[in-house]
């Protein structure tokens, strides 16, 4: 079960022992009692009659019920990159990190060397705020066993399969490279102002406005045939700065994004293929806004609309989802 | 049935000498990162770590990986 819910019946969910993982905006997500759930908020949704902004409504995504055990657990900067350790043999971990804290800044730019990262499925998202409230108000993450919220910490609840179950994550990316120029970054960083461009020395901002790049279009690096996306958060015209929603890294070669003419169509048709049921999905705040999602379906995806996804990394202008099959 | 750890066919993979298109998005995330690895340091020592964790992985992921495990054996 994933779908939005009232306060009253994530209450009553809670209170009889279930297992979720919750999204919703703060004030709601304060009012739930103790127990087996985990949550970030974000008042943005995929729900079914599609994209939504509601501040009175939960999404709620129920852990299967033939999941073995759950472990409920907050990460700060120093115990995050062990977090594989407190995987299960068997099963996968859903991560909430919040948004604009230092350890979405460190996560972004070190998951990939965490240790045994690639074991088992990370999969999980960035939490978020009202668009209108960024520089008042601060994203959270719950810890529904303890009962207490946090803006510094992440929260993971690690689940445990039997062996007959088998979790795979992956992603729907509809973006892949342009037939543009290789850009490269001498530093990992959210932000550059030098960058190079087919090897020649440029500064990004100036090249961006130059060649009057779209930046509702993300940077993409082939990661062995993986599409990952870097998204443009701001060009500063003055300070010659260009700064991401997740990190641009050294020694991974970019390029600006193919445009999608119709995000909501190719999303529809690329879920058709995949023939999934997931347990778990979440998409990017991004393509809520750009591809104007508010009152749209995307096929029978629903869940959170994220400030970033997490699939072992951190992701921009994506879905990601979690299947669970029969081994 | 997966190579053994000893099988050249890890080291290959490891260097880049050998590319497949695995369809496991974690083996993809991961061989990005090895092969920047080696390419930065491909001292014995580091491609062995580096083959140790692809083993790892796969021997982990042995039943959803069957397809990338295929491409692997030819």
């Amino acid at each position: 079960m994933k779908k939005l819910l009232s306060l009253d019946e994530v209450i009553k969910k809670i209170t009889n022992g279930d297992s979720l993982v919750l999204a919703a905006d703060e004030n709601l997500l304060a009012k739930l009692p103790k127990g087996k759930w985990i949550g970030g908020t974000i008042p943005y949704f995929m729900g079914d009659e599609g994209g939504v902004f509601t501040k009175s409504k939960i999404f709620a995504d129920e852990v299967p019920v033939f999941a073995n055990n759950i472990n409920i657990k907050f990460y700060d900067e120093k115990s995050l990159p062990n977090i594989a350790s407190d995987e299960y043999e068997n099963g996968y971990t859903i991560l909430i990190i919040p948004g604009f804290s230092s350890i979405h800044t460190s996560f972004a730019e070190n998951s990939n060397h965490y240790k045994n990262i690639f074991l088992s499925p990370l999969v999980g998202w960035v939490s978020g705020i009202d668009l209108a409230d960024v520089g008042k108000e601060t994203p959270k993450v719950f810890n529904g066993m303890l009962g207490k919220k946090s803006d510094l910490q992440a929260v993971a609840m690690h689940v445990e399969l039997p062996k007959n179950k088998v979790p795979n994550l992956d992603i729907v990316n509809l973006f892949e490279q342009g037939n543009g120029d290789v850009i490269t970054f001498p530093k990992t960083g959210f932000s550059a102002d030098e960058c190079f461009v087919n090897g020649s020395k440029k500064n990004l901002a100036e090249y961006l406005l130059e060649n009057k790049i779209d930046t509702k279009l993300p940077l993409v690096a082939d990661y062995y045939g993986a599409m990952i996306n870097t998204s443009f958060s701001n060009v500063d015209k003055v300070k010659k700065t260009v700064s991401f929603y997740a990190p641009a890294f050294e020694n991974i070669e970019y390029k600006i994004a193919k445009p999608i003419e119709n995000y909501v169509n190719t999303f529809t048709e690329q879920i058709s293929k995949l023939n999934i049921t997931p347990a778990f999905t979440c998409n990017c705040i991004l393509n809520y806004l750009y591809s104007e999602l508010e009152g749209k379906k995307t096929a029978d995806i629903t869940g959170p609309i994220t400030f970033g996804e997490i699939a072992y990394q951190l992701l921009n202008q994506t879905m990601v989802y979690l299947n669970i099959n029969d081994a | 049935m997966l190579p053994t750890i000893t099988h050249p066919i890890w080291k290959e993979i490891v260097l880049g000498k050998k590319q497949f298109q695995f369809r496991l998005l974690a083996a993809k995330i991961m061989m990005s990162r090895i092969l920047l690895s080696t390419k930065n340091d491909p001292s014995p020592q580091n491609v062995d770590k580096c083959v140790n964790e692809v083993y790892e992985f796969f021997v982990k992921n042995e039943k959803i990986a069957q397809n990338d495990i295929k491409q692997m054996l030819g």
